[in-house]
């Protein structure tokens, strides 16, 4: 065999891998999630954001890795050791030991880029996760996580928090449209993780602390809640439900059914433990 | 550069370790082999742990794969054997899930990479390179080494306490491993994890100030620091991360410890009550836990790397007949690493509840981090520009540990932008960046050392023909198990969690025959591990004597025979140039031993500055 | 790093002894370097505990880390002396419902001075006062304070005997000071005052783990202490943050004594039964000595930030 041949190697993995990142866009199963409406498209304005980085992030990382592989095969197809007929080489190896310029200029560019990274996306961390860029809007609702689901109070007609009229659902997340929207995160046992795939949105729920969350969607529907960090054996189904309502009427008529039924099933215990 | 040494030819004569009295083996087979103080037997006893520790973790993976491909399947024979029993249909059951990732990270990185690394080349190579006759402290290397037996026994015993192995991932994040009620994994097997990362981690802090005393004082004459090979500036760059970071977990673990079995309120908020069990006092933090772990755990991630980084900037010069491109920035750039890698820990807790502007701070030195590794990416290729590559199986496997770490750091690029890791964060993308430079970095580097060295160690040549195809098959079934990773991680494939489907947008057919994919190619990888197995043993017993420098290379260790004496060296060697002289011209062959002075006719270029 | 390397071509390089660095020196030196890693994990934090504690979490009426958001317009009475019969004092408590029973009330009896009965109004705390008077005790009035970390020399919330403590860190500075005359006094070749000094080392550090030793003793089992140190009356790891920081930081210093007593022993054996060192070979003198002043160094810190601060 060739040895050459090893050069084919490499860059077949080169090129499958390239490959796969090409061919990913087209698939609404490759790319990253969105809704089934819109793939391609995702949901939330941060969320929007954070793909353009990806993307550019992605170009870049692409480029250079397009850039080392082909330098890499190709020196190990061009440089490869060939013996002549006696089992002599066919061509001495240069001699030298390195180039200043070069290492200055391998560093400073490399280091441009990543300075340019870092600058470009440092607006959008600070605009997602700075409390004090959060929406100065009351909050949606108290979400506690705990092994293994998400429980919701929301404020109920009220609109105050911990007070006797709040509604509490589990797992189930509901908000209106285009509004930015804040919620106050907390854990009541180990640490768990408020994971929006869709809003591209993360933020660890942490017991003893209260974190400020906020997001938004331009696409009413349904999608799904899931916790990122590991909390026992039954992380994995720790999963919710969240529904965005085209309209502010539209989450209000939703809200006064649900108090309703919060309202119903009291009753029914509390008659239920006068009939005992 | 050259010309000054020249003068330092006569033998050495002193006292101490670099004398030249030279001890005779012991004669006790107990003494020889086993509680040995040679650094050879211990590197040979810390690889040999390693490998038999890396099919277990191995193995573990592969029932991991099997669950993820078709989850709650039972799988044949295994389900039935060990795992699971009729009353679960001999389903997996699902913290048995989370205590098979637990000890595959755990087993691999404290069991497998560390240990095989530095434990292993680390021993075996320090002394030779250097030209000593063995560790500055022979019997301290030895109690290093037998610290690692009582952890192995702790991490596989885990497996048999009530509620079982371990189950908070190789991370052990409290509050969740202090909470004994959390998951049965934290019952009892969390403790016996506790002890078992203990035991390891005084293994390899006394093995770090062995290797830096050693380095630092018990050299060759005319070795300067400026003239070791890149493997040994790899292990002793990774022992001062292990020397300074270490004891930062040790410390950790200790008040996790505490936690659990004296009370102690570290790690838990205050009024802490999980899964019904009473609730504590509390007032700790459990995110200080992490930033503690984190402080030793992301410099670790480099002590798996900078030994690899230095042997294959040796094997590749080697077979490049060519010097080591940029030799002094490859230096500074292992010190860089290892500086930045101090300051970086917090990219591990973007999405922790740490303070936001502390991560972007992080985020920044986390870039800053990929220019070191640039610099060595450069170099490597700058070596084998204009060089005479020979494609040995270590020459490939090198080359290998390059391209994949290519694409490991460049993943690590997307985390870093604390943005992009807000989506990405305990997903699968990071299973993908972590098995890249663990598996295409660590491992591969380990396929190519011990493809290299093994004629040193054991005396015999490997073969070259089931090598090339070890590497072959791993080569092609390791990227089609791990690439796909990446694109269902940023389709949003959470990591640790037992079963995709129970989430919507994962139950399609495209991340479903991804997760399947990925299993095949994980069995076949798993499979052509045992061509390395068979390769291994095969030569050991018949492979055919190696000389004393098979690969015609530089460095001290093959100044000696093959199998080193038990004294190493007859004579402390005299090291006269740096470790790179391939191809230099005017001499009759293409290398020039380190310890051979410098023909007349011959001129060295000065090593860049 | 490099200047540690010897001369490029001195053919006299033995490698092993560069200067007056020894392997084993070097190696004691970095050993200390990872100790000190370590306490400065321990040390870093109880500094962090001790910032990021609520300012709420520990009071002079209630147990650590007890949510205080109902107990505002709360007062509580300090039982000062429980007087000749404390059983009637006891039983004024339990007549007045503010404690669990008579064995409460009783231990209540053995915490004085600093019995404290939280959670009272004002005219419940003045007319208990009264009774406890009348009953022959003495008791006083003490309105809620709060606090972020228990106070140097704050009976209700602080346990730690300082005064005890500071004569036990002059104890083991002394012990310093006499490690220091041992190896001076070998260095000089006199052996036999060289073993003294390091019998007088052994002798005060026991000392100084014997007093520890006592402190745990009254800390955990001996004394009763009002609830604002601990709700069981007993000071141990699990009552608070305070006490688990206490009790890792000072017991992992203690085991460093310890383990650095038994090396000064086998030392010692070694000088005086085998006459093993002399003005030119005395590095196990020297080394456990940087050990000894190291652990001797930790100590005041711990000292300082654990009881002074
Ligand atoms: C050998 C081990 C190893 C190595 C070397 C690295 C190297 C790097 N890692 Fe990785 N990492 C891990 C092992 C390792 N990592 C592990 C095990 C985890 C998971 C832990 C867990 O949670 O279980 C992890 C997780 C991890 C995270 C946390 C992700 C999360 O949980 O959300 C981050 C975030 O920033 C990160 C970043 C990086 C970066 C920036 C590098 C850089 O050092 C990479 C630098 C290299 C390059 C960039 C490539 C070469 C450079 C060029 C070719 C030049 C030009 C490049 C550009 C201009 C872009 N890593
Ligand atoms: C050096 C480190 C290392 C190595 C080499 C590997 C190797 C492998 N890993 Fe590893 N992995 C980690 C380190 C490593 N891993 C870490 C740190 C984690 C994170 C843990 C956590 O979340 O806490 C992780 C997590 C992890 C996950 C994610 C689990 C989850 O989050 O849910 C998966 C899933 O596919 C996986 C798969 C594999 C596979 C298939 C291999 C294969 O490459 C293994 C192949 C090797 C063998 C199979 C052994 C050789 C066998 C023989 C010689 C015998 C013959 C075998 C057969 C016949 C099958 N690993
Ligand atoms: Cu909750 Cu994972
Ligand atoms: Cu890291």
């Amino acid at each position: 065999m060739v040895v050459r041949n090893w050069s084919f190697l490499f860059a077949l993995v080169a090129v499958l891998s390239v490959a796969a990142f090409l061919y990913a866009p087209f698939s609404p199963d490759w790319w990253l999630p969105n809704p089934h409406s819109a793939p391609g498209h995702s949901v939330s304005s941060m969320g929007r954001e954070i793909d353009l980085l990806f993307i550019v992030i992605l170009l870049i990382t692409g480029l250079v890795f397009i850039g080392t592989q082909v330098a890499l095969v190709w020196e190990a197809f061009t440089f490869v050791d060939q013996l002549d007929e006696q089992g002599k080489p066919k061509r001495a190896a240069s001699y030298f030991h390195g180039d200043n310029r070069l290492e200055i200029v391998w560093t400073l560019v490399p280091a441009v880029i990543l300075v340019f990274i870092t600058i470009y996306q440092f607006g959008t961390w600070a605009r997602i996760k700075y409390p004090s860029r959060n929406p100065k809007v009351p909050p949606l609702a108290e979400i506690t996580a705990r092994q293994f689901q998400w429980v919701m109070r929301y404020p109920g007609p009220d609109g105050r928090l911990h007070s006797p009229d709040d509604l509490i659902l589990i797992n189930d997340l509901h908000f209106v449209k285009n509004q930015p929207t804040l919620i106050h995160l907390k854990s009541s046992d180990v640490i768990h993780s408020f994971f929006l795939p869709q809003f591209r949105l993360k933020q660890d729920a942490v017991p003893g602390l209260t974190i400020p969350v906020w997001f938004d969607s331009d696409t009413a529907g349904s999608f799904e809640l899931a916790c990122a960090e590991l909390c026992g054996w039954g992380h994995y189904k720790m999963r919710g439900n969240v529904t965005v309502h085209e309209t502010e009427a539209e989450f209000a008529k939703w809200t006064s059914e649900r108090i309703g039924e919060q309202n119903r099933d009291q009753l029914d215990l509390a008659t239920d433990g006068e009939a005992r | 550069m050259t010309s000054q040494v020249e003068t330092s030819s006569s033998a050495p004569v002193g006292h101490g370790q670099g004398d030249d009295h030279i001890h005779p083996a012991p004669r006790n087979m107990l003494s020889r082999y086993v509680f040995s103080s040679d650094h050879k037997v211990i590197g040979v006893q810390f690889l040999s742990s390693g490998l038999i520790f890396f099919v277990i973790g191995g193995l573990l993976a592969m029932a991991l794969r099997w669950q993820l491909a078709w989850p709650w399947k039972p799988m044949p024979i295994l389900s039935r054997m060990l795992w699971s029993d009729p009353s679960l249909g001999y389903q997996m059951p699902p913290e048995f899930y989370a205590k098979l990732f637990t000890m595959h990270g755990t087993i691999m990185i404290f069991f497998v990479i560390i240990p095989i690394l530095n434990g292993g080349f680390g021993n075996f190579l320090i002394p030779l390179m250097i030209g000593a006759r063995d560790m500055a402290f022979p019997r301290l290397n030895m109690v290093s080494y037998w610290f690692m037996p009582p952890a192995m026994v702790f991490i596989s015993y885990s497996f048999l306490v009530e509620g079982g192995a371990p189950e908070a991932g190789w991370t052990s994040y409290p509050p969740l491993t202090i909470a004994r009620w959390a998951t049965p994994g934290s019952l009892n097997g969390q403790t016996f994890w506790l002890l078992a990362v203990l035991c390891a981690g005084i293994s390899s802090l006394l093995g770090a100030i062995n290797y830096l005393t050693t380095i630092l004082m018990l050299r060759a004459p005319g070795m300067t620091m400026m003239r070791m090979p890149m493997t040994v500036w790899g292990l002793f760059v990774t022992a001062i991360l292990q020397a300074f970071a270490l004891p930062v977990l040790t410390s950790a673990l200790v008040m996790q410890t505490l936690d659990r079995v004296a009370g102690t309120n570290f790690f838990s908020p205050t009024g802490l009550a999980v899964a019904n069990a009473p609730a504590v006092v509390g007032g700790g933090g459990p995110i200080l836990f992490q930033h503690l772990f984190w402080f030793y755990s992301h410099p670790a991630v480099y002590v798996m790397i900078l030994p690899g980084m230095g042997m294959v900037s040796d094997i590749i010069a080697t077979f490049s007949r060519k010097p080591l491109f940029g030799y002094k920035p490859m230096v500074y750039a292992i010190g860089g690493i290892a500086g930045l890698g101090f300051i970086v820990w917090g990219h591990h807790m973007f999405q922790s509840g740490m303070n936001p502007a502390v991560g972007a701070t992080f985020m920044l030195s986390t870039m800053m981090i990929a220019l070191p590794s640039a610099i060595k990416v450069f170099n490597w290729l700058g070596t084998m520009w204009g060089g005479r590559i020979q494609f040995t199986t270590a020459m490939l496997n090198a080359v290998a540990f390059v391209a994949m770490f290519v694409i490991g750091g460049l993943s690590g690029i997307f985390m870093a932008a604390s943005p992009v890791d807000m989506h990405i964060h305990d997903t699968y993308f990071i299973v993908a960046h972590l098995h890249y430079v663990l598996f295409g970095g660590s491992m591969f580097a380990i396929f190519a050392a011990v493809q290299y060295w093994f004629p040193k160690i054991f005396g015999r040549m490997m073969n070259e023909p089931l090598g090339k195809l070890h590497f072959f098959l791993t080569f092609i079934t390791f990227n089609c198990t791990f690439y796909l990773m990446h694109i269902v991680g940023m389709h949003g494939h959470l990591r640790r969690i037992a079963d995709p489907t129970v989430y919507e947008s994962l139950r399609n057919s495209g991340v479903t025959n991804m997760n399947q994919f990925m299993t095949y190619s994980a069995f076949a990888l798993g499979a052509a591990q045992i061509l390395f197995a068979m390769n291994f043993f095969w030569s050991l017993a018949f492979g055919p004597r190696a000389a004393a420098n098979p690969w015609h290379a530089n460095t001290l260790e093959w100044e000696t025979t093959s199998p080193p004496a038990y004294y190493n060296f007859a004579r402390i060697p005299v090291v006269h140039h740096a470790p790179y002289e391939y191809s230099v011209p005017g001499l009759e062959v293409d290398f020039l031993p380190q310890t051979k002075p410098l023909p007349p006719a011959a001129m060295l270029h000065p090593v860049n500055s | 790093m490099t200047t540690l390397a010897p001369p490029l071509n001195s053919p006299s390089r033995s490698s092993a002894t560069v200067g007056l660095v020894t392997p084993g020196k070097f190696a004691i030196w970095l050993f200390l370097a990872t100790e000190v890693m370590f306490f400065t994990g321990l040390i870093g934090s109880y500094i962090v505990f001790r910032a990021g504690s609520s300012p709420r979490a520990y009071s002079n009426l209630y147990p650590p880390a007890t949510d205080l958001s109902r107990t505002r317009d709360t007062v509580g009475i300090v039982i000062e002396d429980a007087g000749p019969d404390p059983d009637k004092v006891a039983f004024e408590l339990v007549d007045a419902h503010v404690v669990g029973g008579a064995e409460e009330a009783k231990r209540l009896m053995d915490t004085a001075p600093h019995g404290v009965v939280g959670g009272l109004t004002n005219d419940k705390a003045a007319d208990l006062v009264h009774k406890i008077e009348v009953a022959s005790g003495h008791a006083r009035i003490e309105p809620l304070k709060t606090q972020k970390w228990p106070l140097p020399y704050d009976d209700l919330t602080n346990p730690l005997a300082i005064n005890l403590t500071a004569a036990n860190t002059f104890v083991l500075i002394c012990s310093s000071v006499t490690m220091a005359l041992a190896l001076a006094a070998i260095r000089q070749g006199k052996r036999l005052k060289s073993s003294m000094y390091l019998l007088a080392t052994i002798v005060i550090g026991s000392l100084f783990v014997g007093v520890q030793v006592y402190e745990y003793n009254s800390l955990m089992f001996v004394h009763h202490y009002p609830v604002g140190i601990s709700p069981t009356g007993h000071f141990r790891p699990d009552v608070s943050l305070f006490a688990s920081c206490f009790f890792t930081m000072t017991g992992f210093h203690g085991a460093h004594v310890t383990a650095g007593v038994i090396a000064l022993i086998l030392i010692f054996l070694r000088s005086l039964v085998l006459g093993g060192y002399s003005a030119q070979n005395h590095a196990p003198i020297e080394m456990v000595g940087l050990y000894w002043h190291f652990v001797d160094l930790v100590w005041i810190i711990l000292f300082t930030i654990v009881y002074l601060i």
